[in-house]
């Protein structure tokens, strides 16, 4: 998951390496999912997400499809 | 019984090897050795190497191939990256963004983000205070959908 100036920029790092396009959030969504991924990460608690845990997550995050799933 | 006392025994020492690695994470800023935690924890290099290995077949931590040492503690990872994430004094590394911003989401600090655009290499500094992302023109992308995430940790 890499930053880029714009959307413009990520088109043409995409073109350059032949990779497809994927998912691009804005920093706001960013700092969103990983405010949900990892504020709780040092509390002796913590278990990791199950896959539908995580994709409920990126869902109440307005990440849905098929590129958020994971099967 | 004895492997259901054996199971939770196993499972407390593993959230205190989780913690341990994350306390040396965040006051030093590198990955502690397996023999560090040995000797922090109290307990033989097997049953750390043990508990490493269980660790990471549950995702929660990777290790390097080969020497078996750790790699990530997410969202912290062990070696320079191209995410350097400072606070004051303190400086940590990530993989990528999403784990960049994971650690002031984590810790609840103030930070800065040292990275630089994944196209052309402008420096890009997103900073994170009050519990809150600074506006910044740049947006994250995703180039590996979810499923194949943990095929490619590098790259992904």
């Amino acid at each position: 998951m890499l930053l880029f100036r714009s959307e413009e920029h990520v088109e043409r790092w995409s073109r350059r390496w032949k990779q497809p396009r994927g998912a691009t959030l804005t920093l706001e969504q960013g700092w969103a999912l990983a405010r949900e991924w990892y504020h709780d990460r040092l509390s002796p608690e913590w278990k990791p997400k199950t896959t539908d845990e995580a994709i409920a997550t990126f869902s109440r995050l307005g990440l849905r499809g098929e590129f958020w799933q994971f099967e | 019984m004895r492997a259901q006392h054996k199971k939770q025994a196993l499972e407390r020492f593993d959230v205190r090897l989780r913690l341990q690695i994350y306390r040396e994470f965040v006051s030093r800023g590198r990955a502690p050795a397996a023999t560090d935690l040995s000797r922090q924890l109290y307990c033989s290099p097997r049953t750390v190497r043990a508990g490493l290995e269980r660790l990471a077949g549950n995702h929660v931590i990777a290790l390097e191939a080969g020497a078996g040492e750790i790699l990530r503690a997410a969202p912290f990872w062990a070696t320079p990256t191209a995410f350097q994430v400072e606070s004051g004094r303190k400086n940590w590394w990530a993989s990528c963004i999403w784990d960049a911003l994971g650690i002031p989401a984590m810790l609840g600090r103030d930070v800065r983000i040292l990275t630089s655009c994944g196209c052309c290499g402008e420096a890009l500094t997103p900073a994170v205070r009050g519990g809150k992302v600074q506006k910044i023109r740049a947006v994250i992308h995703f180039a590996v959908p979810a499923r194949r995430w943990y095929e490619d940790l590098v790259f992904t």
